[in-house]
């Protein structure tokens, strides 16, 4: 501390732009308070870091980052009977749904080898990225309280947002799996074949939750001044949800060319394509390294483009 | 700028938080509610407006709670701020420690901020142990350092055995204690003790009133919010009352604290004699419109 004072006044001494002798005649008390700042080295409080400082910050609070993620997600099921349980049943119920309704009863997805694989890993991907979309967008205004009182990169709440939906994802990819292999053993259902591929699971997951961060980013942003159009997220997930095939083969519906490319080049058709790739061995979908570099492609810009949406207004945050 | 050197006994008067001209506008969303007062004059259409408005609460509203304050804190010094309920003592103080955007002006520091907001950040129904594992990361602090501070914060916050339990058994008193240690393991540039210490013993106020008095040592700078001047008085060198988002006054404590004081007499003799008035002249309504009827 001491040391910091007197490197504070060897600076003024020195001085910023200004020569020597204006240092020495103009008193502290008739200096603006701009230039009373520069010459002793106090920095403005709230004003956005550069982007680079700021992704360093975010590194430094990871450990919180990560200690709030997983608290939250401890805390989520905490008044039931059934507990975490129900994390496992909330998907399982769900897929059943879609499968009944849209597998069975309208039979749309025509041209699946394995309906309820399909629809399954469709179901429990999308839904994953739909929560962390949907969590992370709301986390600045969830948690006024947090962000009124600590100083924290704002970006850590929506991080650990995604952190809390991760933590419960290595037990659901595992009842996913199960599922899967469950439903080979159906009649009308094709076989699944597992190879080496299903390593890739866990980066295909990992590509899911950078894109899904992304979204989330500049979700938030949008949410923390329009509150508004929160009311209008779910429709546009659910939306996204039909037009993405997480449920059937959308793009199938559509002879024109162009429109077939769009919707299934689109990032979260390649995101969920990516991941039925190495878990299902549905013949349409092929393992292809070309859509590996798509979705890497589009996970990195998301995230990127999102970050620095959302760094923009880094000392916007918390006028409420 | 109005100081009276309040600070002669700091040798350096090196600043080290400088508040220049800062406006501090909250933004309310979705409530236009009966604040909008009507006028006669007003249109058809305004009025319908209005009307829907506070039937739906759709609109907002901007609340300038801080209107232009400049001052400046040196190394070393602890600052009281005073005034009423609402006066903006506490946004003042979130504005500077960065949490609050303002809308004009700005505020410049060397150094890092405390707040001592951790407790929004601990979880009741985990153990204390738990808390102030992440009340410390909260602060920006990595395990190791949490590790080595562990020993020290228990031993401040003098819970014993009840680090151990949840902190939801905690009396209003015991969690104050934790989160004043939590928030002092590190010694921060500027401490900010926005109504801490109103909830602490007579033993643990002492305690805290060293711990202030060291960072202040460590030419540190201490910002302290207290409704009681005698808090006030015997921790600070400096007071600065706020009035309705502006600096009414500047300076000594001594002076401070009397002027705010003689000023709240004032106001509540006011009031009181206003009130007096009032019955009056409703008793005097009354009896003559009983005797009219
Ligand atoms: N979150 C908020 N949204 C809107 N207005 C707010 C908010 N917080 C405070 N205000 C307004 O800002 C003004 C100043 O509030 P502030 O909390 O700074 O007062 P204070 O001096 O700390 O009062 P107290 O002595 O009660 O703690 C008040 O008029 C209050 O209504
Ligand atoms: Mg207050």
């Amino acid at each position: 501390m001491k040391r910091d004072v007197r490197a504070a006044r060897k600076r003024a001494r020195v001085g910023g732009g200004q020569s020597r002798q204006d240092q020495i005649i103009i008193p502290d008390d008739q200096l603006t308070p701009d230039a009373l700042a520069a010459r002793y080295g106090l920095a403005p409080v709230g004003r956005r870091p550069a982007l680079l400082p700021y992704i360093r910050e975010i590194v430094r609070w990871l450990p919180f980052t990560v200690m709030l993620g997983t608290s939250r997600a401890a805390s989520k099921n905490r008044n039931s009977y059934l507990g975490q349980i129900w994390s496992f049943l909330n998907p399982i119920l769900n897929s059943l749904v879609y499968v009944l309704v849209f597998g069975l009863l309208l039979d749309v997805s025509r041209g699946v080898d394995n309906v309820i694989g399909f629809i399954v890993v469709g179901t429990f991907m999308y839904r994953s990225f739909n929560d962390v979309v949907q969590n992370g967008g709301r986390s600045i205004r969830r948690n006024q309280n947090l962000v009124k009182s600590l100083p924290f990169p704002r970006a850590v709440m929506p991080i650990a947002a995604a952190v809390s939906e991760a933590v419960m994802l290595l037990p659901e990819l595992l009842v996913m799996l199960i599922i899967i292999k469950v439903s080979s053993a159906i009649p009308n259902m094709t076989p699944v074949i597992w190879d080496w591929t299903l390593i890739l699971l866990i980066p295909a997951v990992i590509l899911l939750y950078i894109f899904s961060l992304g979204v989330a980013f500049m979700v938030a942003r949008v949410i923390s001044f329009i509150p508004d159009l929160g009311n209008l997220l779910p429709f546009c997930l659910r939306l996204l949800m039909y037009t993405s095939g997480a449920i059937f083969p959308v793009s199938r519906y559509f002879s024109n060319e162009t429109i077939q490319n769009i919707l299934s080049y689109q990032p979260v058709a390649v995101m969920l394509d990516l991941v039925r790739q190495v878990t299902l061995s549905e013949s349409t979908i092929p393992f292809t390294w070309s859509h590996w570099l798509w979705a890497t492609g589009w996970a990195v810009s998301f995230f990127t483009i999102g970050l620095v949406i959302f760094w923009r207004a880094e000392a916007r945050y918390g006028r409420e | 700028m109005s100081e009276k050197d309040p600070a002669q006994e700091s040798t350096s008067r090196i600043p080290s938080v400088i508040v220049d001209d800062v406006h501090v506008k909250y933004k309310v969303i979705g409530s236009k509610g009966s604040k909008v007062q009507a006028h006669h004059k007003d249109s058809l259409l305004k009025k319908l407006v209005r009307r829907g408005a506070k039937i739906t609460s759709a609109g907002s509203t901007e609340i300038h709670a801080l209107r232009g304050v400049s001052f400046i804190a040196h190394d070393g010094e602890a600052i009281g701020i005073l005034g009423t309920n609402g006066s903006g003592k506490s946004t003042l103080l979130r504005a500077i420690a960065g949490l609050q955007p303002v809308s004009h002006g700005s505020v410049y520091m060397r150094g890092r901020a405390s707040l001592m907001g951790v407790g929004a950040a601990l979880v009741k129904n985990l153990t204390g142990e738990r808390n102030i594992m992440i009340g410390c990361l909260a602060l920006g602090m990595s395990v190791s350092e949490v590790k080595e501070k562990f020993n020290d914060i228990v031993k401040f916050a003098e819970l014993g055995d009840a680090v151990y339990l949840p902190m939801s058994t905690y009396s209003h008193g015991m969690a104050a204690r934790l989160r004043f240690a939590i928030s002092t393991a590190i010694t921060p540039d500027v401490l900010i003790v926005d109504e801490a210490l109103s909830t602490g013993d007579s033993a643990f106020k002492t305690k805290s009133r060293r711990r202030i008095d060291e960072i202040r040592e460590a030419a540190g700078t201490v910002f302290v919010v207290s409704h009681s001047s005698a808090t006030i008085k015997s921790m600070c060198s400096r007071a600065i009352w706020i009035d309705q988002g502006t600096v009414k006054m500047d300076g000594a404590v001594d002076e401070v604290v009397d002027a705010y004081r003689a000023f709240t007499r004032h106001s509540r003799a006011e009031r009181r004699r206003r009130r007096r008035l009032r019955r009056k002249r409703r008793a005097a309504l009354n009896g003559s419109g009983k005797v009219e009827s």
